[in-house]
């Protein structure tokens, strides 16, 4: 008679479309729903790994599809046979997906901008979220991100913009607004750069007058992307 | 510590609908949550729990305990858990009689185990376990399974009531995935409620589903049909008043609609339990001190 370990060596494989339903039923016995029936699980798996990366990643998803209408179903089945789910936080599962697309950019097989798209996305849930008892004085890469990309990513998201991000290198800034804790950028200036780096502790060319600086503290500050 | 009794008729406290709940004056007796989104979430979520927290008892409905799972459980996991009731305050937690994790990989759904004894004594065990970490009742969902797995000796039914008896938990009865179970298996949806262990329904979700092909899914996507408000009075009438969520997870409404649900099972509520006892009231809510 067959145990529930014996089930469960079975079934993974089944659900992970290692093997089929007729393969899963031959070594446990058979289910009295039909294979039909068993083989649904891996379509329901499969429709789960879409639904989740297209949560996390819903404009990233969007240009894929622009590009090609497999492109999306192609990315998210190639990283879930590499990257399967293991923890039961599901945004863990998604947090490697933008450096999976970075590598099939590097390769050529993508375009580079999901990359980055996918980055932003990624960073602008995660300010949204992370933890108040993990943020230390800047919140520099959990609540504060600052980015350089070569595309106008910012744009494609917040415009609905149709095809790809359109080329163009841009900084931008991601925080946490202190109005409701979600996630906003900002095109920040070079003064803007420079009142980060100096609360960081590297001091601002003697170029930069000291006016110039404090005004664009005092924007920072009123917006909430640094502490007062 | 003072816990926060759930009665009524709640929905789900949903992203989508946070905004529009907290400017609703219309009804709502109690909100549920999916505490994966805040054991180690913070930010804007944790500031909607705690603004939830101000106004309405939230309880917990987790996805990912895998409670018939082959694994060990997982320690870290319940005790952000443990730590997250502490904070809500209700005095029982739910999952669901499945498994979601098995050989080191979580499957984001919820998956039917064989309906047999050693599966069934396997989950209760481990529930048992699961209680005594977190130190509350936990509470388990009849899940909707497409496929009756290989091996299975038991029908849904008795294997139910083997795990809930044997662990003490209690049920939380989801009539719709009564209902997708009895239709997608071709049985009588009320001989598949009435198999099930009704004397330890803690708590009931109410929910949609849709056709695919020839298969009901639960998708908690539309309103409740007909036949599952038929259902919902036949409990009440068994098990009495029980606190109630409408489920509306995909194809989110506006809040009123899912709210028009909420005071259809309200008034059902009223209607079938008002009467029965004494003095009770259905919809009531008290504050009781450990």
């Amino acid at each position: 008679m067959t145990s529930l370990s014996e089930f469960f060596d079975a079934v993974v494989p089944m659900l992970r479309g290692e093997t089929s339903s007729a393969e899963f039923e031959a070594r446990v016995g058979s289910s009295r729903s039909g294979s039909r029936r068993v083989s649904f699980y891996r379509t329901l798996m499969r429709r789960n790994v879409r639904l989740l990366l297209g949560a996390l990643y819903p404009h990233t998803r969007r240009a894929a599809l622009g590009e090609s209408p497999e492109l999306w179903s192609n990315l998210v089945d190639r990283f879930d046979a590499s990257h399967p789910a293991s923890h039961w936080d599901v945004n863990e599962f998604g947090r490697p997906f933008p450096d999976f697309l970075g590598e099939l950019a590097r390769a050529g097989e993508v375009p580079a901008c999901l990359e980055e798209l996918a980055d932003y996305e990624w960073i602008c849930f995660a300010v949204g979220v992370e933890p108040d008892e993990n943020v230390r004085g800047l919140g520099l890469d959990r609540t504060l991100y600052v980015r350089e990309y070569d595309h106008d990513v910012p744009s494609f998201v917040k415009k609905e913009e149709t095809g790809l991000p359109r080329a163009g290198s841009s900084v931008v800034i991601v925080y946490r607004s202190p109005e409701d804790k979600r996630a906003r950028f900002l095109r920040p200036t070079p003064v803007e750069l420079c009142v980060i780096a100096r609360r960081q502790g590297t001091e601002p060319p003697d170029t930069l007058s000291r006016e110039a600086l404090a005004a664009a503290e005092q924007k920072l500050v009123s917006l909430g992307v640094i502490p007062r | 510590m003072t816990e926060r009794s759930v009665a009524g008729v709640g929905i789900g406290l949903r992203r989508e609908l946070a905004d529009q709940l907290f400017a609703t004056e219309r009804s709502v007796d109690w909100l549920e949550i999916i505490p994966e989104n805040f054991l180690t979430q913070g930010g804007w979520r944790r500031a909607t729990l705690e603004r939830a927290l101000e106004r309405w008892p939230v309880v917990s409905h987790g996805v990912c305990l895998s409670v018939g799972g082959p694994e060990p459980l997982d320690t870290d996991y319940l005790e952000k858990l443990r730590r997250l009731l502490d904070r809500l305050g209700t005095p029982f937690f739910s999952d669901h009689a499945c498994y979601e994790r098995a050989h080191g990989l979580f499957f984001n759904d919820l998956l039917p185990l064989p309906f047999t004894q050693e599966a069934a004594l396997w989950a209760a065990r481990r529930a048992r376990e699961v209680a005594e970490r977190v130190e509350r009742p936990l509470v388990l969902e009849n899940i909707t399974y497409y496929a009756e797995m290989p091996t299975s000796v038991l029908s849904e039914g008795e294997f139910l009531r083997l795990l809930l008896e044997e662990s003490g938990c209690g049920l939380l009865l989801d009539v719709n995935n009564v209902y997708v179970n009895a239709v997608n298996h071709g049985r009588a949806p009320r001989d598949v409620l009435f198999e099930l262990p009704l004397d330890r329904v803690r708590q009931i979700h109410l929910a949609g589903h849709e056709r695919e092909d020839d298969i009901l899914l639960d998708n908690h996507g539309s309103a409740v049909c007909d036949e599952v408000w038929a259902l919902y009075r036949e409990v009440l009438e068994r098990v009495g008043p029980k606190p109630t969520l409408i489920e509306w997870d995909t194809n989110i409404p506006p809040l009123d609609r899912v709210l028009d649900e909420a005071d259809r099972a309200r008034d059902i509520l009223h209607d079938v339990c008002s009467g029965a006892r004494a003095g009770f009231d259905p919809l009531e809510n008290r504050d009781v001190a450990l």
